[in-house]
Formats: C-alpha cells, sequence, structure tokens
C-alpha cells in the first residue's frame, strides 16, 4: 500500500490526502459499506481509531488518535502472481525499441539553443 | 511576428507603465538591471530570497497556489526552452522516442521508462565521446528507479528542483557570480533542512492552513517518508522552497538568458516570440488549461492540484532527458 500511495505522489494522485493501508477503499462510504481490502480481500468499513502526526502548533508533531472507516476483510485473500520474467522481457523490449528509433535519428542534428 | 489585438490592446498599456517606471527608478535600479548578466544575477538571488521567506511565511499556501497558478506557464517554458528552441521538435523520431516514455510514465509506468527518455535524447545528439558515460548516467538510474520505484520516486521529487538550476546555469557561458545563484538556493534547502524557517512558520502559524486542503502530516508521508519527524516537516519545507525556486528559473531565469537580445524586452515583443514559438492555437490551448486549472483550484483546491501534479509528472523527465543529451555534448561542464 504504501507503494502505492508513494508513486500516486509522484505521478500527481491524491498528493494532499494520503490514507492508511485499507482507507482509500472507504473514502465517501457509510459505515457496514461492503470493499475490498489492499490485499484483495472483500471487506467490510468499519470505524477503527488510527494514530497520526499532528503538526497544526509545529514541530516536533504531536501523535493523535481520529476515528477513520477502514476496509476489513471478511473473506481470505486470494493469491495472485508475478512474472518477472515478463517484467524483466517488456523493459529490455522497450529499450532496445528506443534505441532503434534514436539511432534511426541520429544523424538530424538540431540547431542549439539561443 | 505580425502584431495581434492581444500584443497592441493589452500588452502595449502594460509596456508603457513598465517603461515610465523604469525611467523613474532608472538612476537607482539601472546599475542593477540594464546589463543582462547583472539584471540575471539580481533576479535569481531576490527569486531564492522571496521563495525562502515565502515558505517560511504560508509553506501550505505556496505548495497549493505555486502548481495552480505557475505550474502550466512552467510546463510551457519547459517544453519551449528544451525542446521547441533547441529544434529537437523537428526530428519526428526523437519526438516518438522521447514522447512514447514520458506519456507513459505521465500514465502511470515505471519510473525507469520516465528515465529511458534520456536514450533517445542521447542517441540523437551529435555522437561525442560523452555519449557513453551520459548513457552509462542514465542507464544506472533507470535500474535504481526499477529496482526502488519508491525510493527512486521520492528522491526524484525534491532533486528535480535543482535540475532545473542545473540546466539554467549550464545554458550559456555566464559570469562565475552566476553560480552565487544556485549556491543560495543550496544553502536555503540546508537552512530549511536545519530548522531554520521553523521559528518562522510558527511566527505565521503556517503549520496549519485548512482552506488549502493540504496537511502537513499528509504532506510529510508523500514527501519524506521513513524521515524523523521533525526533519520530514523539514524536507517538506525544503521541497515548497525549491519548488519556487524551480518555478523561477522557468519563468524567469531561463526566458531571460536564452533571448537573443541582452536588454529588457517588452512584453509585446514577449508574447510575439511566444507566439511564433508555439503558434495561436497551442498557446490557447495551453490558456485554456491555465485558466480551467486556476477555476478548477477555485471550486476543489486539492484534487485541482492533484490534477495538474498528474499532468506534469512527464516534466520532470524530459528534464532529465536533455540533462542527459547536454551532458553527452559536454554542456555541463
Amino acid at each position: 500500500m504504501r507503494r502505492l500511495l508513494l508513486f500516486t505522489l509522484v505521478s500527481g494522485t491524491a498528493l494532499a490526502d494520503v490514507p492508511p493501508d485499507n482507507a482509500a477503499q472507504c473514502q465517501g462510504a457509510k459505515s457496514g459499506a461492503a470493499c475490498t481490502t489492499d490485499d484483495g480481500r472483500p471487506g467490510t468499513c468499519v470505524t477503527q481509531r488510527v494514530g497520526r502526526l499532528d503538526y497544526s502548533e509545529g514541530v516536533p508533531p504531536k501523535a493523535i488518535e481520529v476515528d477513520m472507516l477502514l476496509c476489513v476483510a471478511t473473506a481470505p485473500a486470494r493469491v495472485t502472481t508475478r512474472s518477472p520474467v515478463l517484467a524483466a522481457g517488456l523493459g529490455l523490449a522497450l529499450v532496445a525499441a528506443l534505441a532503434g528509433l534514436s539511432v534511426v535519428a541520429r544523424g538530424r542534428r538540431p540547431r542549439p539553443v539561443s | 511576428m505580425a502584431r495581434g489585438p492581444f500584443s497592441d490592446g493589452l500588452l502595449a498599456p502594460l509596456d508603457a507603465a513598465r517603461s515610465a517606471a523604469l525611467r523613474r527608478a532608472g538612476p537607482w535600479l539601472g546599475p542593477f538591471f540594464a546589463d543582462r548578466d547583472r539584471r540575471v544575477l539580481w533576479l535569481g538571488l531576490s527569486s531564492v530570497a522571496v521563495a525562502f521567506v515565502a515558505t517560511g511565511a504560508a509553506p501550505l499556501w505556496l505548495l497549493l497556489l505555486g502548481p495552480l497558478l505557475l505550474g502550466v506557464p512552467h510546463l510551457l517554458s519547459d517544453v519551449r526552452y528544451l525542446v521547441v528552441r533547441p529544434g529537437l521538435h523537428r526530428d519526428g523520431w526523437l519526438m516518438v522516442g522521447l514522447g512514447a516514455p514520458l506519456l507513459a510514465v505521465t500514465l502511470g509506468a515505471n519510473p525507469a521508462v520516465g528515465v529511458l527518455a534520456a536514450v533517445p535524447a542521447v542517441l540523437s545528439a551529435p555522437r561525442s565521446r560523452r555519449r557513453a558515460p551520459a548513457l552509462a548516467v542514465a542507464g544506472a538510474l533507470a535500474v535504481a528507479a526499477w529496482a526502488n520505484a519508491d525510493g527512486f520516486q521520492l528522491i526524484f521529487v525534491h532533486a528535480h528542483n535543482l535540475v532545473a538550476l542545473a540546466l539554467w546555469f549550464f545554458l550559456r557561458s555566464r559570469p562565475a557570480s552566476h553560480a552565487w545563484v544556485p549556491l543560495a538556493a543550496l544553502a536555503g534547502s540546508g537552512l530549511a533542512l536545519a530548522g531554520a524557517l521553523d521559528p518562522l512558520v510558527t511566527r505565521f502559524g503556517g503549520w496549519s492552513a485548512p482552506a488549502t486542503g493540504l496537511d502537513f502530516g499528509e504532506l510529510v508521508v508523500s514527501h519524506a517518508d521513513g524521515l524523523e519527524p521533525t526533519l520530514a516537516a523539514r524536507a517538506v519545507l525544503s521541497f515548497c522552497f525549491l519548488q519556487s525556486v524551480h518555478y523561477a528559473v522557468w519563468l524567469r531565469l531561463i526566458p531571460e538568458d536564452a533571448r537573443p537580445r541582452r536588454a529588457p524586452r517588452p512584453f509585446a515583443a514577449s508574447w510575439r516570440a511566444l507566439v511564433h514559438d508555439f503558434g495561436a492555437p497551442a498557446l490557447a490551448a495551453v490558456a485554456a488549461l491555465a485558466v480551467g486549472l486556476a477555476a478548477w483550484g477555485l471550486l476543489a483546491p486539492g484534487p485541482a492540484r492533484d490534477g495538474y501534479l498528474r499532468l506534469a509528472t512527464f516534466h520532470g523527465y524530459l528534464e532529465l532527458a536533455v540533462a542527459a543529451r547536454w551532458l553527452s555534448q559536454g554542456r555541463l561542464a
């Protein structure tokens, strides 16, 4: 989940609203609503106390607890697998494609910055 | 470029007002601004100073309004001086090679894909003995990004602000005194990390600004995850400061340095040069985007900022690709 949150930061999503694990699914939902946990299990939105740091009065921050709806699993996780070979193959293919395109374009010299 | 109602109707009076102000202030400001080298130095140093004070006074507002108001114009400048002015856009294959990974990373691909935009940027430059080192640097960064996307992005989001400073510094040969600008920026970042801004932020109540929709605790998670809490907050302040410097670089320093004319240029002439570079339809689209983003920001500031940041993902990797190209050409030396 943290990996996803950091990625969305830099790609611009949810930069100002980074929730804890299993919180995004219940954003805007009501307690008891059906949801899917971060690891893909079916669950239910349940109000829970979560800890966070409060910087509103400066540093060092104060540790506080707030109520938040979190998705709590009601069934076992589904097992998913990734293929590292496929990922590496796609990466190498992309590098090769880019290099090939650039070699074709190599002879054309651009105008320098004025 | 032909004159038009915008340049003659709106900008001509502004030019007249600026000329009158400069004539009045001439005896005092003339020594600082008549010469381009001196003007750029003072613009750079004053931009760094303003960014530092503004970060201390209202960091959350700066983090909100900077992207919403200056974000799109700075992206336009980014593309103008990195792609259009050097003529890279005339090379169709290069545009495909650059554009594909930049588009992919903007749509959510692994950051390593964005880094790989440096490969066509380097290979399309004239062959030189620096090509291999430049490709090696790009390759090493791509491997690092692939191995640890989170860590790479966290560092990149801070470091790309400095890449712009480096691109500006090596844009042309310049007096040694201009090194004070990046040194001042580095010093400001160091001071922020050391806690020098903490009392100022506290004095102005800058740690909290509910109207912005931004929260320091959340920004700490997104910008400085894993650091000790106080240092993490200071890292957010450093980011805020360097982001403001980044905007100043693209919107003031690089345009000053990149134009052929050494004297200050009238607004109308600057507008005509911009139309010449992009064409009126493209500029109209960008203007609509900028106005639309600002309007969105009035209605929903947080989502509008998120939307801009999503759109702007490509530009950091574009800067990195051009930096690699310049490295291969010996310009970063």
